[in-house]
């Protein structure tokens, strides 16, 4: 059979032969060889010029290639001569080169990667920012964030430690914002870092029929990379200083300024306001108005950008009593029935000093709140703070400053007003 | 395998026999590849030791502290030289079936939905 193989292929590579533009010694050189054929018969591509008659050693040993069924049409595959005409190895599929550009097109096209660089420097790990992107690769689509980690298929061309950009960006987000592509965002990126290259765990696929005889087991371990994502370009990221906090929770209450309201709201600034918010909650009657106006400017100080005219219009109104205060110490009537205890100003439990005291220091304050905002929150602080740049801890100082000016004025109300009146007392 | 840009094997150990026709793959690897592969990783620490009677194998210590060892007997030097390549592309974690395809501490970034949730 294999004799009756070689017979018919060769028969056929003389008719191509005959075909194609030999010279006549060829032929010559085909037909004296009879007998048992072996494998090694010598056959002259028609391209060399080489005389037949003495068959070389290199023609000897280049063999069966041309019977085997799989190179039918290359005849150049055989010889080491032509080596170089020959691309792709046709015996073994399995490792292709790919060029610069093949490499770079199916890796945009199926994946939807570009390999950048390798990692130079570890500036790049920038800790979590509230912006999200939906990222496609390959047939899979994640929901990434910054910093985190994501296993997809297993990516060709990239080494670990290599830095990806995923160009098909389907969806940005961020806190206030969202970014819907059509079906991508043009201008967008995603950047990623090879973490590694690694086998799943196995799953064995196990297959019976019953009754029939017939089980089979096969293992699979399916090749992963995992990928960490580093950065989302495409949309604006909120700043991390503490100037957009505040401002997001003023927004939502805009003047209606309230015991219960503020402390909730600010909860995330200094411990010393938190601790000055429990301070704050003592039963003082006329207190209870001041505290609302001087927790507000005491807190907001370094940060709310509210319009001037709210700062005036709730200093007037808080004034107001205080000036009635002061005139009804000079207009009252000299005598006053016990039913009109509040009416009378000797009556009172806090002295008229505080009338004029608390006013001027809401004015302070006031006066502080603007030259903050129109000089920069770092104009009070020592010179040495002034250089750096604004975060939150700086603001420390001068939260407390304020909130010293606060607590301060309940406290030394109660000493002046129990040596004033030890008796009397207004809780009703 | 590079955890933050730190890579994460430490030290392959790769163990062979002299004598034994096991080894001849890796004999050969080390001829062959083992050169090549010390040059491109210079951060990892290989180590060749002699063990005789005993079957070749490669040993990976990663930063983890865990280890990983793959036995190469009777493979070819090209096989010996990727399952080297995987050990090296590897983080050390435990080879366990994967939970979740995306690992992340911060789920949401515009709120959980919930029903209650008005837009």
């Amino acid at each position: 059979m294999a004799s009756r193989r070689c017979l018919h292929a060769l028969s056929r590579r003389t008719v191509a032969l005959l075909s194609s533009t030999a010279p006549s010694r060829d032929l010559k050189c085909l037909i004296p060889l009879p007998g048992p054929f072996s494998f090694r018969t010598v056959v002259q591509s028609p391209r060399t010029a080489v005389p037949c008659l003495e068959p070389t050693p290199l023609s000897l040993l280049w063999h069966a290639r041309l019977f085997s069924s799989d190179s039918r049409e290359s005849d150049s595959e055989g010889e080491g001569d032509e080596g170089s005409e020959s691309k792709d190895d046709t015996e073994s599929n399995l490792k292709k080169e790919y060029s610069q550009e093949e490499k770079e097109a199916e890796a945009a096209a199926i994946g939807y990667k570009v390999v950048g660089q390798l990692q130079n420097s570890k500036r790049i790990f920038k800790p979590y920012e509230p912006v999200f992107a939906v990222v496609q690769i390959g047939s899979h689509q994640f929901k990434v964030s910054n910093d985190d980690s994501i296993f997809t298929e297993r990516l060709k061309f990239c080494e670990v430690n290599d830095k990806l950009i995923l160009n098909k960006v389907l969806l940005l987000g961020s806190k206030t914002q969202t970014i819907v592509g059509r079906p991508i965002v043009p201008n967008s990126a995603v950047h990623a870092v090879v973490e590694e290259h690694a086998l799943d765990a196995k799953v064995i696929i196990f297959k019976k029929k019953r009754r029939k005889n017939y089980r089979r087991t096969k293992g699979h371990r399916q090749e992963l990379t995992k990928l960490r994502i580093i950065n989302i370009q495409g949309i604006g990221k909120p700043k991390s200083t503490e100037s957009t906090k505040p401002v997001k929770a003023v927004a939502n209450k805009p003047e209606k300024v309230t015991m219960s309201t503020l402390p909730s709201a600010l909860v995330s600034s200094s411990p010393a306001a938190n601790s000055l918010t429990a301070a704050m909650f003592q039963p003082h009657r006329t207190l209870k108005t001041e505290t609302p106006r001087l927790i507000m400017y005491g807190f907001f100080l370094p940060r709310i950008p509210l319009a001037s005219s709210f700062y005036m219009g709730t200093t007037i109104i808080h004034l107001v009593p205080h000036v009635y205060d002061l005139l009804r110490a000079h207009i009252s009537p000299r005598f006053l029935d016990m039913s009109y205890i509040y009416a009378n100003h000797r009556m009172d439990f806090y002295s008229t000093a505080w009338d004029v005291v608390i006013p001027f220091a809401g004015l302070l304050l006031a006066v502080i709140v603007y030259s903050q905002q129109r000089f920069g929150g770092r104009c009070i602080l020592p010179k040495r703070f002034k250089e750096r740049s604004l975060c939150m801890r700086r603001f420390l100082p001068l939260a407390m400053m304020n909130s010293f000016f606060v607590y301060l004025g309940p406290f030394g109300k109660l000493i002046t007003q129990s040596e004033q009146y030890p008796c009397a007392r207004s809780w009703a | 395998m590079a955890l933050r840009g730190v890579w994460q094997l430490q030290k392959l150990i790769v163990s062979y026999c002299d004598w034994g026709g096991s080894s001849r793959g890796i004999r050969a690897f080390m001829e062959s590849h083992l050169p090549a592969f010390k040059e491109k990783n210079p951060q990892l620490e290989v180590v060749s030791e002699l063990l005789r009677g005993q079957h070749p194998y490669l040993k990976a210590f990663y930063k983890n502290k865990n280890e990983r060892v793959v036995c190469v007997r009777n493979m070819d030097s090209e096989e010996i030289l990727l399952h080297a390549t995987r050990l090296r592309n590897a983080l050390g974690r435990k080879v366990i079936k994967l939970k979740t395809r995306h690992v992340t501490k911060h789920p949401s970034v515009q709120g959980t939905w919930k029903t209650s949730l008005e837009l």
